[in-house]
């Protein structure tokens, strides 16, 4: 379990350049779970989850990870690290040893793990994010760009955490890179049944199709939060605050204001697909 | 955070001093500078003085901005008043004995330290009244159009001017990617703070490494942005904004030798 | 007016050591005509080639088989290049790595300085700009001080100020945020409705080729479709095949056709889709 209890940040308090980031921000997030965090730019979403693994400190309220507050003053920062990882934006441009090996065992190594536990962690972490043993021996920057950023997300994983949290891991992507990137999420969420995954994202399309809960953030505080269709059901709001919303979700909504008996919980094209076919089948209609 | 690093110290105000023309404000300080070392007496300081004082006020910096840079200087400045202060041989004003040595101050030393401390610090305001009422790119153009004469004797003027400009761009990016590379560094358990120097110099190679590959890939596109514009070094180059002499820098020019004129005149009056 | 005939380009790579030449072929014998005043999108996966085939419209790259045309100039022909590149301007992914200045109006001044423009004019055409990509009020702000979409901008600007004919965009959204893009793609078509000026973007992103009059879809160093979007977006299962996405509406229709259900093909928005539906559903109410 991952609790926010009253988080404020302020940014550079009493300078020029002052700033609330974060004002009162309260959450629950449940084991085995995937949850997206969406906002645009300046929204709060790159600082809140820096709290999370204590790389920012609230100006108060409490952050508390499986029973431990984070936040206290004498907490074991390696300890935290270790169970919360952080995959920053762009990791790939993070790479900074001679092979691909290496670089995945920079954390296990920083942890104090042996060589034996280290070498398991990284032929793990490369297979769970899809990265073939014979990339292992080669130098990081011979990689494409989407092998790197596996590369980077692996290292992030051989610290084996429990919260793993992705900044906007799709983004750059190509539409392929990207469904590559949210299929290592989901074949993640199926291994790790306990661990707790978050992903920043921009693409209201990724979310539909990955995530269990939905983190709206705009202005520095919580918009929206709840399941997928729950958030989902306030299209119209989603639109205001400058977030896209799929056009399959405007598409189900108008249809349903113009009196079609359509469900509420549509937001991928296979979903729409079966339920109005199931409602022109049904007026024998074909 | 880096993002708000204020680059030089340049005070955005309008003064009278922000407007003179660059080059001639880079010459201005350059007399400045010279005619300070060569005031020896009480009189010709106390008349530079009044000089700077002028410039203060004119340029409309807050008082509090031009001391704020003398601070970093503060050691500089102590020990170079404790130096002078023991060091000159002279009547000595007081005196005492630490093993076997004597600690003597003397009535020249004296003297001699309190106008070295005052001749560093017009020094140091002199300089930073330059930089802090002209932007960096107004220094770099500066510099540029004073080293166009040697452009004959080979000099790169337009190359090193270009330099600048870039690294002041780049200056908030590339601070921003420093401060981005160690948070991603320490979230995988990197350390950077504790240790002895070997092991602190180690724990840089996972910040550096990126640091540089990111710097080179930059530069990499950079080159290619800038030829897709049709750069091709400083051959047949204008510029928007040519800084031209204007009948006020003239004035202000003749203004500012009037005042060190009168200070030199201070100096050296019982020769006349 | 742009024309490739037959371009092919290939990066070599010489092994001393072994003493083979490694060869990557990235464009093959590519034919492809850009109208002027057009809009068109040049769609691919990363690696299909669209960013090699850009960077030959800029003289960046020379074809190694064939011949590029820019306004009738043979891109081989080294007199050419800076007539080139001054009438096809070319901005790119990063927006950080394309700024030369620390001043935003010191930026757009920079490649009309490089022509060798009077000053006055410079003057003239800097505002200009500024106002076209609605930048006019950040004249004097640091680049480091603006957002994505903002910086993006100014780079279309400092093209612009070059008065070129043609803009090629290459993937200029795909670091942005959603406002980011649509800033962006927004100044892309004003520029082309309201200035008539040509415009090339290159894209991932199949919302943005929508907007485009023209869509053209690479993969593998070759054109696979070439079209209207309407026309192209048609052919959902090959432009899924080849790492793209189609728009959501157009896969639903393709979806319903395969269960049987008809709502007539070319549909690309949420309006269009709504009317099929609506009418087919018999819901008669209009939203």
């Amino acid at each position: 379990m991952l609790k926010a209890e009253n988080v404020n940040y302020v940014y550079q308090a009493g300078s020029p350049f002052e700033k609330q980031a974060l004002s009162d921000i309260n959450i629950e997030i449940p084991n085995g779970s995937i949850t997206a965090l969406i906002g645009h730019t300046g929204s709060g979403k790159s600082t809140l989850i820096q709290h999370f693994n204590a790389l920012v400190k609230p100006t108060s309220g409490k952050i508390i990870i499986d029973d431990i507050d984070i936040t206290a003053p004498k907490t074991d920062l390696k300890l935290i690290r270790r169970k919360v990882g952080l995959v920053f934006q762009y990791p790939e441009h993070q790479l900074f040893e001679e092979t691909v090996y290496k670089d995945i065992a920079f954390g296990p190594v920083n942890m104090g793990l042996d060589r034996e536990e280290t070498d398991k962690r990284v032929r793990q972490s490369a297979y769970l994010v899809g990265l073939k043993e014979k990339y292992l021996e080669r130098s990081p920057f011979e990689l494409s760009g989407g092998q790197k950023r596996r590369a980077a997300i692996a290292g992030v994983l051989a610290m084996d955490p429990d919260v793993l949290i992705l900044d906007e891991p799709t983004a750059g992507l190509d539409p392929k890179g990207r469904d590559g990137i949210l299929n290592i999420i989901r074949t993640l969420h199926k291994k790790k049944k306990d661990m707790i995954i978050i992903f920043v994202s921009h693409s209201m399309e990724d979310v539909a199709k990955t995530a269990d809960n939905v983190i709206v953030m705009n202005e520095g505080h919580i918009e929206l939060q709840g399941t997928v269709p729950q958030v989902f059901a306030h299209a119209e709001r989603l639109r205001e605050i400058g977030l896209n919303v799929p056009q399959i979700t405007l598409l189900t909504d108008r249809l349903r204001k113009a009196g079609c008996p359509l469900p509420e919980d549509i937001y991928t094209v296979e979903n729409a697909a079966k339920a109005i076919s199931s409602l022109i089948g049904g007026g024998t209609r074909v | 955070m880096f993002k708000d690093i204020m680059l030089g110290q340049y005070v955005p105000v309008k003064s009278p001093l922000h407007a003179i023309n660059p080059p001639l404000k880079i010459v201005f300080t350059i007399l400045y500078m010279t005619t300070l070392f060569m005031v020896k007496t009480y009189c010709a300081y106390a008349v530079f003085t009044v000089y700077t004082l002028l410039l203060m006020f004119i340029s409309a910096v807050p008082v509090r901005i031009i001391l704020k840079g003398l601070r970093p200087m503060l050691w500089i400045l102590v020990f170079t008043a404790v130096l002078n202060v023991f060091m000159t041989p002279g009547d000595a004003v007081w005196s005492m004995s630490v093993f076997g040595f004597t600690l003597k101050i003397t009535r020249e030393g004296l003297s001699a330290g309190a106008l070295m401390v005052v001749r560093l610090i017009y020094l140091l305001i002199g300089t930073s009244l330059l930089t802090l009422t002209t932007s960096p790119l107004q220094l770099t153009d500066g510099i540029e159009t004073l080293l166009r004469p040697f452009n004959k004797i080979r000099v790169p003027s337009h190359e090193i001017a270009m330099m600048m400009t870039i690294a002041i761009r780049f200056i908030p990016t590339l601070a921003e990617e420093t401060d981005k590379i160690m948070k991603a560094q320490t979230a995988r358990g990197a350390d950077f703070e504790t240790g002895n120097i070997i092991k602190r110099a180690k724990a840089m190679v996972p910040l550096l490494v990126p640091l540089f590959i990111s710097a080179f890939r930059r530069a990499d596109e950079l080159a290619t942005a800038m030829e897709a514009r049709c750069y091709n070094g400083g051959k047949n180059r204008t510029k928007m904004k040519e800084s031209r002499m204007t009948v006020t820098d003239l004035k202000a020019g003749v203004i500012f030798a009037a005042g060190l004129a009168v200070i030199l005149l201070a100096e050296f009056w019982v020769y006349f | 007016m742009i024309k490739a005939e037959k371009l092919s380009f290939a990066y070599r790579e010489e092994d001393i050591e072994h003493n083979t030449v490694k060869e990557e072929i990235v464009l093959k014998e590519l034919d492809v005509t850009i109208e002027k005043g057009s809009f068109t999108a040049i769609l691919g996966h990363n690696g299909s080639g669209k960013s090699t085939l850009a960077k030959h419209f800029n003289v960046i790259l020379l074809p190694t088989g064939g011949r590029v045309y820019v306004n009738g100039m043979d891109t081989a022909v080294k007199e050419n290049i800076f007539n080139i590149r001054q009438s096809a301007g070319m901005v790119f992914q990063n927006p950080d790595n394309q700024m030369v200045a620390a001043v935003v109006e010191d930026e757009v001044a920079f490649a009309p300085e490089n022509l060798g423009i009077e000053s006055g004019e410079i003057r003239r055409r800097v505002d200009e700009c500024l106002k076209i990509v609605n930048m006019e009020k950040y004249a004097r702000s640091a680049p480091s001080r603006l957002s994505g979409g903002q910086k993006q901008r100014v780079a279309i600007a400092s093209v612009l100020a070059m008065k070129p004919e043609i803009l090629i965009l290459d993937e200029p959204t795909a670091m942005l945020d959603p406002k980011g893009r649509s800033e962006v793609i927004s100044t892309i078509k004003k520029l082309n409705k309201d200035n008539g000026i040509t415009v090339i973007l290159i894209t991932h992103y199949m919302d943005e080729a929508v907007s485009a009059d023209r869509a053209v879809v690479m993969d593998d160093g070759k054109i696979i479709f070439d079209g209207t979007p309407k026309e192209v977006f048609q052919n959902v299962e090959q432009i899924k095949s080849v790492g793209l996405d189609v728009p959501q509406v157009t896969e639903l229709a393709y979806e319903l056709k395969k269960l049987g259900i008809d709502i007539g093909g070319e549909i690309l928005t949420v309006d269009e889709c709504f009317e099929a539906l609506n009418s087919l559903l018999g819901g008669g109410a209009d939203a």
